[in-house]
């Protein structure tokens, strides 16, 4: 009992103190009843590098947005709002972003933020010794100006929108550490594993394959956060990751669709639901697979795309394959994204009006049940990656809603890398079931300009070789225009056009499934996926 | 004994090189390599020559082998591509993990199987003989996968004794009884698929054992059953147990992945099943060789205490 008594006094104590120093602003906000405790947050995978500059995986930046800022942040409507900066401005022309700074900003290790480190980060994407995985957001910076401390000024070599969004993406990292390091070995060094950021919380170990340990940054500049501590803990199998997340032996973890409803039905445990940016799809090839100068024997006819993607059941799909958990897709843009064209239309499931384009487009019933075109027989294979359960599934979905009609599919699962690179990138199948996760930037100039297609001997996602020049048109003029309520109409008109052209099967909406403990007691999770002021996150 | 065992280890040295050309050759048929996993699609092509420049990956087979061989020679297991960390680091780091789990679960798969195997071979068509039998091939035949997530579901969702995985709490350092509960679970799920075959092993040869003459004579001699069984007999069906110990060790490093997975293990498994993943070169090619070194030390190892167990062998 004394010791209880004792600890109590000392908490008492401690708490004084840190609402007594720690005058801030934004405490004023912060209910201070709350402050302390661990959240342990359950994941599959290690991160790799705890460093933008170099990381390219999930499990990184999620960790990373534990200790680091960006200059902008998404808020919860999906607005741009300032992080470390102060206010932004676009010169009349386009071709330059000013951007004012938060004054008395510090690093981890109290070395002051400046307009130095901003630049440093921008040139060091751009650094051809890096190879960093986001130079392309970046190659129409023509120069980054440092006017003073707190002042950012970037000069265009051509106008880009989306500027502002990779920015809203660019936690950023700190020069005094990195400028020492030689920029060839950058993934080589050892401060990717033991960052120092201006974020809310604080290195404190990474053990691999087990756990990375945060603790608050009780000089945050936004106040210091509620949770004392922030757990990664790495978790390798889903279903013991959803028994710890039962037990209470993990706060927080994301549930996999087939396992909602289940947990659901777990006392301990709030599943929140948000849509998340990414499409599963079927891409049906514009090329045919042997020689991508020739036409796809299929699919290169609009009329049997389109009897495809009637004949497809997307609402079937949804319920037998996520049981329930997705929402049947129109397009690539995520109905939570303010760029969504709410009157684009997806064609209705209809097999009689799939069977009439069919035989419009000159298909004839075979003798043995299959259709059947000059000589040549309506049979492909549809492929997908070994590994995603769900994409195995709607293989065997679409081969089963396709073969009334009389076409046949064969599925085939490959392994992710010989999936990637002797089908994907050179343009080698006929049809395959992919996902796509899209960013919250419309511009979408890898997925549908024809320099992006295998045929123009592009490596972005259009792997089928779609081409539209209207569209092609657009996209270029929709990078460049800053004005948001123009922009928007821009990509109105895309979305019309890819919902009439059908170049792929347009699925489902994912949704991401945050399971999380009721101890939780105030979590930030917005309409859309990886966003969370972690700071404002507290449990009982 | 020692000229024999000097000449094995020279002898080693053309296998382990050998074992090294055909392990290069086969993952780097595999299609694809590393740096697909940074590159973005908007990617200029140029950047990727690069970067497969910056790890050599431009260069002929033949070539990254001698680059390769040369680096080992010297001590120096390279670079992971992937995570930029250096091999021996990310090896040492989980080696101590994957040789406590695999140590702890095959002393408890022997500390089982050799009384087990010894009572049905004396025992032999009892209850207790059939029922060990019986268990011993359901142990064989139970997926590890499905084992350990029932053992889960059991002890920690629903009684709640044990903890579901990881290899130790969340912030204690190393203490002991918090060691052994998160180490029970997956030793038990990784011994019981091999308890089955050792049982079998021991029961057979103890069966041959004690048909022999020397046997007889010393029953006839009037000694005790248990001095019979657990001193003569005992010693010489040891033997084959001996090389099956040899043939295991290298199950002692080489990690368990499926179970290392199922509970959280920070082990070898994880490590060359994710590098297999990312087409990490460099740290396939260190475990790989790990192992191969162990399977050699095994089988010498075994051989040596045949030696010595049998006085018989005599290696020249």
């Amino acid at each position: 009992m004394r010791k209880i008594i004792a600890l109590v006094v000392l908490m008492a104590f401690l708490f004084g103190i840190a609402t007594a120093a720690y005058a801030n602003p934004y405490d004023a906000k912060r209910d201070p009843k709350r402050y302390g405790g661990t959240l342990i947050w359950g994941s599959f995978s290690d991160p790799i590098y705890l460093n933008y500059l170099v990381s390219t995986d999930s499990a990184s930046v999620d960790n990373i947005s534990l200790v680091y800022n960006r200059l902008f942040k998404y808020n919860t409507k999906l607005e741009i709002v300032p992080d470390l900066a102060e206010s932004h401005r676009w010169s009349a022309d386009g071709m330059e972003l000013t951007i004012n700074l938060k004054k008395g900003v510090k690093w981890h290790d109290g070395v002051e933020f400046t307009s130095a480190d901003v630049k440093f980060n921008i040139e060091t994407h751009l650094n051809p010794d890096v190879n960093s995985t986001r130079k392309g957001n970046f190659t129409r910076v023509k120069e980054v100006q440092t006017p003073d401390k707190y002042t950012v000024k970037i000069l265009m070599s051509e106008k880009d929108a989306a500027l502002m969004s990779r920015l809203a993406e660019m936690y950023i990292s700190p020069k005094h550490i990195w400028e020492k390091v030689d920029m060839k070995k950058i993934r080589e060094s050892e401060h990717n594993r033991k960052p120092i950021g201006t974020g809310p919380f604080k290195f404190v170990e990474w053990k691999s394959a087990e756990r990375v340990v945060y603790e608050a940054n009780l000089d945050y500049f936004e106040g210091r956060p509620y949770l004392d501590r922030i757990i990664y803990k790495i978790v390798p199998s889903q279903a013991v990751l959803m028994v710890q997340l039962q037990t209470g032996e993990v706060d927080v973890a994301f549930i996999p669709a087939s396992e909602v409803a289940r947990m659901r039905k777990v006392n301990r445990i709030n599943v929140k639901m948000v849509d998340a940016p990414i499409v599963d799809v079927i891409l049906w090839n514009y090329q045919d697979p042997t020689d991508i100068q020739k036409p796809n024997a299929l699919f290169s006819d609009p009329k049997v795309r389109k009897a495809l993607d009637m004949a497809i059941n997307k609402k079937a799909i949804v319920s037998e394959v996520l049981k329930g958990v997705g929402t049947p897709a129109v397009g690539l843009y995520v109905p939570a994204l303010p760029w969504y064209n709410p009157n684009v239309k997806a064609n209705p499931y209809n097999v009689a009006e799939a069977r009439k384009l069919l035989a419009q487009a000159g298909w004839k019933m075979g003798k043995d049940g299959i259709l059947e075109k000059d000589g040549r027989k309506f049979q492909f294979q549809l492929l997908t990656n070994k590994g995603n359960i769900n994409r195995e599934r709607i293989t065997v979905v679409v081969q089963r809603q396709l073969k009334p009609l009389g076409i046949k599919v064969e599925p085939r699962i490959i392994e992710w890398n010989t999936f990637v690179n002797k089908h994907v990138m050179p343009g080698k199948f006929d049809a395959y079931v992919g996902g796509f996760s899209t960013g919250l930037d419309p511009d979408q100039t890898l997925f549908w300009h024809t320099k992006e297609g295998v045929k123009a001997g592009g490596n972005g996602f259009n792997r089928v070789s779609y081409s539209n020049p209207e569209v092609d048109r657009l996209l270029e003029q929709g990078r460049g225009e800053t004005d948001v309520a123009k922009r928007k109409a821009i990509y109105n008109r895309i979305q019309e056009i890819l919902a009439n052209d059908i170049p792929w099967t347009f699925l489902y909406y994912q949704k991401r499934n945050w399971g999380i403990n009721k101890r939780v007691t105030k979590f930030n999770v917005s309409p859309i996926l990886e966003v969370h002021d972690w700071a404002d996150w507290a449990v009982k | 004994m020692f000229v024999y065992t000097f000449r094995r280890t020279l002898l080693a040295i053309p296998l382990l090189i050998m074992i090294s050309i055909i392990s290069f050759t086969i993952i780097n048929m595999a299609p694809g390599d590393v740096t697909s996993m940074f590159i973005n699609p908007d990617s200029d092509p140029a950047d990727i020559a690069a970067l497969r420049a910056h790890f050599g990956l431009d260069k002929p087979l033949l070539v990254r082998y001698f680059i390769w061989l040369g680096r080992v020679l010297t001590g120096d297991l390279g670079t992971s591509m992937w995570v930029g960390r250096p091999v021996l680091d990310m090896i040492m780091e989980r080696l101590p993990n994957t040789l406590i789990l695999a140590g702890v679960s095959m002393l408890l798969s022997f500390a089982v199987a050799i009384p087990f195997g010894i009572i049905s071979a004396t025992k032999r068509y009892s209850i207790f003989d059939y029922t060990s039998t019986t268990f011993a091939f359901v142990g064989l035949s139970l997926p590890n996968f499905w084992f350990g997530l029932m053992l889960i579901l059991l002890f920690s969702l629903k009684l709640g004794w044990l903890p579901s995985g990881g290899m130790r709490a969340n912030f204690d350092e190393f203490e002991l009884i918090d060691r052994l509960r998160h180490l029970i679970l997956p030793a038990i799920v990784l011994a019981t698929g091999t308890m089955a075959s050792k049982t079998r092993y021991m029961r057979s040869s103890m069966l041959e054992v004690i048909r022999q003459d020397y046997i007889r004579t010393a029953r006839s001699k009037g000694l005790s059953e248990r001095v019979v069984i657990y001193k003569h007999a005992l010693k010489n069906a040891l033997l084959p147990i001996i090389t099956l110990f040899g043939l295991l060790l290298p199950s002692l490093v080489s990690g368990a992945v499926i179970t290392e997975s199922i509970f959280s293990w920070p082990g070898i498994g994880r490590l060359v099943v994710e590098a297999i993943w990312t087409r990490d070169y460099p740290v396939i090619m260190g475990v790989n060789m790990m192992g191969a070194i162990m399977v050699i030390i095994g089988s010498l190892i075994a051989d040596i205490g045949y030696a010595l167990a049998d006085p018989r062998i005599k290696y020249n």
